[in-house]
């Protein structure tokens, strides 16, 4: 009896989210070497595997001029961010959060910014979707660098290769990694990209576009350069 | 019609003026502040003690040196009482804080500045205070340095037009802003001319809104007076409240008319506030600390701050005081009044933020000169503005190429890099690697094998300072997998600085 009411009620929600949800969805603006892959919607939440892929998710909404946060990465490194497109200047910094007050701080920057970037310590399924909900109605986005009870998508990266440095000469200068997108345990999508390439810009790698779909077709390698 | 004149009225060791009855002229008296002498009479003076002394310290210099505690409202009591004397004689009288005062002086009193200035002090003496000094000027700032210069109960005027050449002499602790005074030391800057001396637009660019104001001051540009019965460059209101409040929201809740008040004077006068100074008043001692603003204050930020330093104030509160620090013209602000709705609500919800955390827990973030990542990074606590130690657009010799890492840890973690015989790597005087080429790194517990590195890059940082001068060498890292790391070897010692992941 009960499990059939509580079956109504997962699948009455489900219909009101099919209702309402594509409407409370925008589509934001998404860094060309992403938007192949993945269109960035508001209310969304996207893990990402390193700080460089957070930076990559910002760069879209930042540089249409979004406000963004980062919360709980001390590290983060403004300068790379600067350089991927991300408008520095309108980033709020929250760098330390005690865990007690991690939900109230991104509850409270959830009502003013555009996009969150969280390091999360710890996180309840209930007060995840308490987030979530908050975000889809101040069509805010919210990247995760870390654990998160449910993503619409994973950003990850793979076979990165380096340029430019060899055994003790030269310096680091271009990587071409994989980015991957997952949703849920399947790969939906993988490109082959500069990140940067030796002009510090990210883009598609043009000679693998399209044909790079399946691991071991990039043989990570390093070459050295005089 | 003539320049406004001003004049300040200085008594110097005010706090210890509160015990004039208490205790005989000839008995050494201090007077402490959070343990430390904060004024001290001319006998204690005579037997070695200073300003800034411990009270041990004190003691042992002069053995019958009668100690007390800071009486704040007392003195605040006591110099508001004194200046009703001075009162009958002038207008327009502002209190800088007790025992300092500013006033303008009579464009055509009878005799000159001169004449006007010893009337005043006659006052002030009539009114039972034996040592007060007197400054002339064109603006209130000079006329306070040209007081301190002045012999008891003499006057120092300054000429017309004369505040440049007054102030360059002087040394730039004068400004009386620590940090500023010092990195303008550091920059090799002495003394105020040599401040003065520097064009506008490059001391904005180097210092901001903050240090122009200083440089305008150096140069003798102040406000006029607007003839109000306050100092123009500060509005003022305070409020006491009995019995003292230990409650930092009550505190907060019962300063409301007080923020009010403020705000609707500045909205009278058409100007905007940027900078605020917050003073709360205890039994014994003052906190007082300035504010900025990226905008300016409403009523809701002005709350928010008293409440913030109130949290981290240790006595109970017996009284408010809000001063403007800086003013600028609503009109220069019009374009964002108009254009920034979004601001304003990140403004607030940022507020909110620090409300929860502590205003240190929120910064914006700046890239500043510098050779190692971190020290490019410049962060300032959200609402105040920075002031970048080091140019972004000079050269760095030695600083890492581009790409920039995006992991910049604020503290480098203990690493450790070996060759193919299991010796840490070190770097010799001239460069040259010592235990051969890198082969494994040992990052948070875990050994990586050594793909590709590049290095070493000597920095001599701080070379100019001997006692601070390091050698560091830094290198980029591959591990087999691709992570690459930025890595410095100081005395043997590697640390891991930078991820570029």
């Amino acid at each position: 009896m009960s499990s059939s009411v509580s079956a109504v009620i997962a699948d009455l929600k489900a219909q009101v989210q099919r209702m309402e949800g594509p409407a409370a969805r925008w589509p934001m603006p998404t860094h060309p070497v992403l938007s192949s892959l993945l269109q960035l919607r508001s209310g969304g939440v996207y893990q990402v595997a390193s700080p460089s892929l957070a930076m990559l998710l910002m760069a879209g909404p930042s540089s249409a001029g979004a406000w963004c946060a980062v919360v709980g990465i001390p590290q983060f490194g403004i300068e790379a961010a600067r350089a991927i497109g991300v408008r520095t200047e309108r980033v709020v910094y929250v760098p330390e959060v005690q865990t007690d007050e991690l939900f109230n701080v991104v509850a409270a920057l959830i009502e003013v910014v555009d996009v969150v970037v969280l390091a999360p310590t710890r996180v309840t399924p209930t007060q995840a979707a308490r987030l979530v909900a908050r975000m889809r109605e101040k069509h805010c986005l919210l990247a995760t660098w870390g654990a998160w009870p449910s993503a619409d998508a994973r950003l990850d990266w793979s076979h990165i290769e380096w340029r430019g440095v060899g055994l003790g000469h030269g310096n680091l200068q271009a990587r071409r990694v994989t980015l991957e997108v997952h949703r849920g345990d399947r790969r939906t999508g993988a490109k082959r990209v500069w990140f940067p390439d030796v002009n510090l810009v990210v883009r598609e790698d043009e000679q693998h576009s399209g044909s790079h779909t399946g691991e071991g077709a990039v043989v990570p390698r390093l070459r050295s350069v005089p | 019609m003539s320049a406004r004149r001003v004049a300040v009225l200085w008594c110097p060791d005010w706090p210890v003026m509160v015990y004039r009855d208490e205790v005989p002229n000839d008995v050494p008296l201090a007077v402490l502040a959070s343990g430390e002498v904060l004024a001290c009479s001319p006998a204690a003076r005579e037997q070695g003690v200073r300003r800034g002394m411990r009270r041990r310290d004190a003691q042992a210099r002069c053995p019958e040196l009668v100690v007390k505690e800071r009486k704040l409202l007392r003195e605040i009591e006591l110099f508001d009482h004194t200046l009703t004397t001075l009162a009958a004689h002038a207008v327009d009288i502002s209190v800088l804080r007790p025992g300092l005062c500013a006033l303008p002086v009579p464009s055509r009193f009878h005799g000159g500045e001169l004449a006007a200035a010893a009337v005043m002090l006659e006052a002030m003496v009539t009114a039972g205070v034996w040592d007060v000094r007197c400054g002339i000027a064109d603006g209130v700032f000079a006329a306070e340095q040209a007081a301190r210069l002045a012999g008891v109960q003499e006057v120092n005027i300054v000429p017309l037009a004369g505040s440049t050449e007054f102030l360059g002499p002087l040394p730039v602790e004068i400004f009386g802003d620590d940090d500023f005074t010092s990195l303008l030391k550091r920059l090799g800057l002495a003394y105020v001319s040599q401040f003065s001396a520097l064009a506008p637009a490059d001391v904005h660019t180097r210092f901001g809104a903050l240090g122009l104001g200083h440089h305008r001051v150096a140069n003798g540009i102040e406000r006029a007076w607007l003839g109000q019965s306050v100092n123009p460059h500060q509005i003022s209101r305070e409020v006491f409240f009995e019995p003292a409040l230990d409650n930092s929201e009550t505190l907060a809740f019962s300063s409301r008319a007080l923020v009010a008040d403020f705000v609707a004077e500045l909205v009278k006068r058409d100007v905007v506030c940027t900078a605020a100074t917050i003073e709360l008043i205890g039994e014994r001692d003052m906190g007082s600390r300035v504010w900025r603003h990226p905008r300016w204050f409403s009523q809701a930020d002005l709350t928010d701050r008293i409440r913030w330093q109130a949290r981290v104030w240790a006595e109970p509160v017996a009284g408010v005081r809000i001063l403007s620090e800086t003013l600028e013209s609503a009109g220069d602000q019009a374009d964002d009044l108009f254009g920034g709705g979004a601001e304003e609500a990140v403004e607030r919800g940022v507020a909110r933020v620090q409300s929860m955390i502590g205003p240190e827990g929120v910064e914006a973030q700046q890239v500043q000169g510098g050779r190692s990542p971190a020290e490019r990074r410049l962060a300032s606590v959200w609402g105040e503005r920075a002031v970048a130690e080091r140019r972004a657009d000079a050269p760095w010799p030695a600083s890492i190429p581009a790409p920039a890492p995006a992991t910049v840890f604020r503290e480098p973690h203990a690493a450790k890099v070996v060759g193919a015989e299991g010796h840490v790597v070190a770097v010799n005087d001239r460069g040259g690697l010592l235990g051969g080429a890198p082969e494994r790194v040992l990052i948070d517990q875990q050994w990586h094998a050594v793909a590709a590195w590049a290095g070493p890059w000597p920095v001599d940082e701080r070379w100019w300072d001997e006692a601070n001068a390091r050698r560091v060498a830094r290198f980029q890292v591959v591990g087999v997998d691709g992570s690459a790391w930025l890595m410095s070897v100081d005395n043997g010692q590697w640390w891991l600085e930078a991820v570029y992941d």
